[in-house]
Formats: structure tokens, C-alpha cells, sequence
């Protein structure tokens, strides 16, 4: 407070340009960095306030060219069958990860470590590929096992789409896990040819919105 | 003495020779991009004959790019990204490094080697807890969100407090005996010396910003957001067989750390010779 009455004192006197100026000269670090302050405060507030939206399905396509990514009519038609509201709700298809795990090792592939992050994160709800490469990504642990409980209901009603992928066990065996579902017969497929030679779609291993993932099955394999 | 000089000519041309050699196997790529750029699809993709100049200087691909992606968006997103995270690393890399470097205060040995294990693992480790913490920060898609990793910078601290430490003593020492506090001190004396420091940090901060796709790739998704490299790849799934459009786009994106080069040549260089780092 001593300081601040030493300022007061010097300041009298002076005309209102020499105030400004005397002020400027001495203190405008603290006045810039004040400012910047004062602006990230709005810019941070005004997004965690109006950015953050919950969503209601984020599916992941690997290994495709076609349009069906966010905003695409593929996509636009999905959020009226499903009638999200896009105000409220993100709905995001995410096509670009371009990764082949038959190949062989795709860690450093930046897509493919960007799927990781996605799943690990509990971003991502499902992702479509061909369908090996669902089957290798799914021997590596990165899918929801089809026998756990959560998936009860995709195990109900597509028995017979189901596919497996070789996973490693503890004691050195490997066992058939029911990783995927066919969805080679899908609009996907038939319309929007987005793979060449059958496709399937695997659930993320932490996925949230399970009712959207089975809506969005609906919606790819309605007649 | 002539065969002395004959020897010395003939290093002097085998040398210049392995330089022109090497000169051109590092500009080849870069020629190759900028003349595909011109050429129709059938010409960039054709081997026999193999097309080097194309046969009509097609204009068109820039147009296109530009047209179907909003080029001004993205060089204003990356160059907001460059300029907060070199703002951010240098401001914060100066401060830790003047406390790392000069002054004295308990835990500092410990603090410094959480510093350095930060420069000893790979990126990748940190991309899930930053991409949470944003995400739950709602702060997906923003400026934000591409500036947020470069916010502070270990390699910066220890470049900065490596400066710092070979500064002498007896410049703060003073400073302080004319009365400046720790605050003048660090603001008006020290930091104005590690200017050099301080600007090798920048371009690096800067070329990597400008070179970094994971982060902007998985933070920023929507094509409004995101940076140029990121775009890139975006475009590389959708033009994956029109290469002419393709190198249009990256010959654009090129542009922006085309011109901050020329614009700091000189410190460029400096700052590399200063930090003994390659870009």
C-alpha cells in the first residue's frame, strides 16, 4: 500500500498525457500481460461454455476414400434417423486414419496412434475397417470382447454377423474372441462404397454410447 | 608446390562436387512437388514416358485447392498456433530457466530432472493425458487446443537455463547492489542477454509447431480448426490419386515458413549455430 501512495503522489500534479504517459512508460509489462489475461479469460469462458457438448456417437473409418465423414450425406442421414439434435449432441465420423495392421507393426503411424489415444480416452465408440484389419486390431486388445456384458444385447441380435479375432492369452494360447460384426452387406457397402472386398465394425474397448453404436448398426443395415 | 596446389584443386572440386550431389538429392523432392503441382493426373501418375516439365502449366490445381479448402482459415489457424506456442515457450522457458539457472531454492536439483525425464520419453506418452485434459477442458476444435502442448517447453527451459548459467555473476550482483529486486533484475538484466537463447528457442518452437500433425490431427478435427499439415492430411484421403491437387495443396502450405525464413534468415542461422541443433 506504501507503494501504492508513492504512485499517487508522484502522479499529482501532472496533466492527464503525463499520467498516461508516466503510467505506460512504467508499467506497461504489466498492463499487456493484464490485458492478455483479461482476453484468454473471456476466450476460455466463452468456450467451456458454449463448446462443451456432449456426444452422442463417435465412429472411426480406417482404410477409406468415400465420403462419409462429418457433414457428408452419409452422416447428415444418420443424425436424422437418429434424430440428434447438433446443437446438443456431436455426432462425428472421423475417416481420417489410414493404417494396415496385416502388414505388420503400425506403431509410429500417426493415425494409428491416433486411434489409440481416441480409444484410450473413451472418445471413440466404434471404428469400421476392412475386415482383417478389424480382426488384427482387435487380437491386440483395442475392442470390446462381444462376450463381455456390456454387449449382451449387439451378441442378441447379430449372433450371426459375429466376427472373431485370435487374442493372446496369459499362459502363451491364444483364444477366439468375438470381436466385430459383419457389416459387409451395409449401405456402406452397397451405397457408398466405402471398402473394397467386405468390411465390420468392432466396438472401442471403453466405448460410452453403446445404445448409439447399436442405432447406428440399425441404420447401416436397414433394408 | 604445383602438385601441392593441383592436390588442393582437386579436393576442393571432389568436395564441391559431393555438396552439388547432395544439393540436389535434397531439392529433387521439393522440385518434384512444385512441377507435379502443374500437371494434369494422367502426367504426374504417367512413367513411360516419364513427364518432368508438364506439357500445359495447369493454374487450375491451385484454384481448386483453394476453392475446396479455405486456405486463409488454415494460414490463420497455423499461424496462431506458431505464434502463441512461441509466445508461451519462450515467455515460460525464460522464466524456469532464470530460476533453474541463477537462483537458489530447495528441490531445485529434483525439479530440474522432472524437467530433463520430460525431454527423455517419447511424445507420444503425453498425447492421451493432454488430449483428456483439453477434451475435458471443452476445449476441442480451438486455437486453443492446437497452442496448448507448446504452452511450456522442458527443451526450452534447459536451453534457456544453460544460457542463464553463462552469464556472469557479476552483472546481478550489480544490479542487485543498486538496488534492483529479483523481479528488475531477471526483467531488465539477464533476460535482454539471453536474447540469442531466446531466439534459438523461437524458430525451433516455431519449425516444429509448423511441422507437427499428430497433436492438430487428433485435437483439432474439423477443417476450421485445425492447422495446415493436419489439412494435409486430411486432403491426402480425399485427393489420395489427384497428386497434381495434392502438391498444389502442399506447396501452398509451404508458404508461411517459406516467408517467417526469409523474414529471419540471419536469426535462423544464428540460432542454429547457437544451440547446435538441426532442424
Amino acid at each position: 500500500m506504501k507503494w501504492l501512495e508513492q504512485e499517487k503522489k508522484k502522479l499529482t500534479g501532472l496533466s492527464r498525457k503525463a499520467k498516461l504517459e508516466y503510467v505506460w512508460q512504467y508499467y506497461k509489462l504489466w498492463l499487456i500481460g493484464g490485458a492478455a489475461l483479461i482476453l484468454f479469460g473471456i476466450y476460455f469462458g466463452f468456450h467451456l461454455v458454449n463448446a462443451n457438448r456432449d456426444t452422442h456417437l463417435y465412429v472411426g473409418f480406417v482404410n477409406t476414400y468415400a465420403d462419409v465423414g462429418n457433414d457428408s450425406d452419409f452422416w447428415k442421414n444418420y443424425v436424422e434417423y437418429s434424430q440428434t439434435d447438433i446443437d446438443e449432441e456431436n455426432v462425428i465420423f472421423d475417416k481420417e486414419m489410414y493404417f494396415d495392421m496385416t502388414q505388420g507393426d503400425v506403431r509410429g503411424n500417426h493415425y494409428y496412434e491416433k486411434l489409440v489415444v481416441l480409444i484410450d480416452s473413451k472418445t471413440l465408440d466404434a471404428v469400421v475397417t476392412e475386415t482383417e484389419n478389424l480382426r488384427s486390431l482387435g487380437a491386440n486388445g483395442r475392442l470390446l470382447d462381444l462376450n463381455n456384458e456390456r454387449a449382451d444385447r449387439f451378441m442378441e441380435k447379430y449372433e450371426d454377423r459375429i466376427i472373431t479375432a485370435a487374442v493372446d492369452q496369459e499362459d502363451g494360447t491364444t483364444r477366439e474372441v468375438p470381436i466385430g460384426i459383419d457389416i459387409s452387406d451395409s449401405i456402406l457397402m452397397t451405397e457408398e462404397d466405402a471398402y473394397v472386398g467386405g468390411c465390420a465394425i468392432g466396438i472401442s474397448s471403453h466405448a460410452e454410447h453403446l445404445d448409439a453404436v447399436l442405432e447406428f448398426l440399425d441404420y447401416i443395415l436397414q433394408e | 608446390m604445383d602438385s601441392v596446389r593441383t592436390k588442393d584443386k582437386i579436393v576442393r572440386i571432389v568436395i564441391h562436387v559431393i555438396l552439388i550431389v547432395m544439393s540436389i538429392i535434397m531439392i529433387v523432392p521439393f522440385l518434384w512437388m512444385a512441377l507435379t503441382a502443374f500437371k494434369t493426373v494422367q502426367e504426374s501418375t504417367s512413367i513411360t514416358p516419364f513427364v518432368i516439365f508438364p506439357s500445359e502449366w495447369k493454374f487450375e490445381n491451385f484454384v481448386e485447392v483453394w476453392e475446396n479448402y479455405n486456405f486463409l482459415i488454415l494460414y490463420k489457424n497455423t499461424l496462431l498456433m506458431i505464434f502463441f506456442r512461441v509466445l508461451c515457450a519462450v515467455l515460460t522457458a525464460t522464466m524456469a530457466g532464470y530460476a533453474f539457472g541463477r537462483l537458489r531454492f530447495p528441490g531445485k536439483n529434483f525439479l530440474f530432472s522432472l524437467v530433463l525425464i520430460q525431454m527423455m520419453v517419447p511424445p507420444q506418452i503425453f498425447l492421451l493425458p493432454q488430449y483428456l485434459m483439453v477434451s475435458k477442458m471443452g476445449m476441442l476444435n480451438t486455437t486453443f487446443a492446437l497452442v496448448f502442448p507448446g504452452l511450456v517447453s522442458a527443451f526450452g527451459t534447459y536451453l534457456l537455463k544453460t544460457s542463464f548459467q553463462g552469464l556472469p555473476k557479476d552483472l546481478e550482483e550489480a544490479a542487485a547492489i543498486d538496488g534492483c529486486n529479483i523481479g528488475q533484475r531477471f526483467l531488465l538484466i539477464m533476460a535482454p542477454l539471453t536474447r540469442s537463447g531466446m531466439v534459438s528457442l523461437g524458430i525451433f518452437t516455431a519449425v516444429f509447431a509448423f511441422k507437427d500433425l499428430m497433436w492438430p490431427m487428433i485435437a483439432c478435427t474439423s477443417i476450421e480448426t485445425t492447422s495446415l499439415s493436419a489439412a494435409l492430411a486430411k486432403m491426402q484421403g480425399q485427393f489420395a490419386a489427384n497428386y497434381p491437387q495434392l502438391m498444389a495443396a502442399a506447396l501452398m502450405a509451404c508458404i508461411p515458413m517459406i516467408v517467417i525464413y526469409l523474414i529471419f534468415q540471419k536469426q535462423f542461422v544464428e540460432g542454429i549455430a547457437t544451440s547446435g541443433g538441426k532442424l
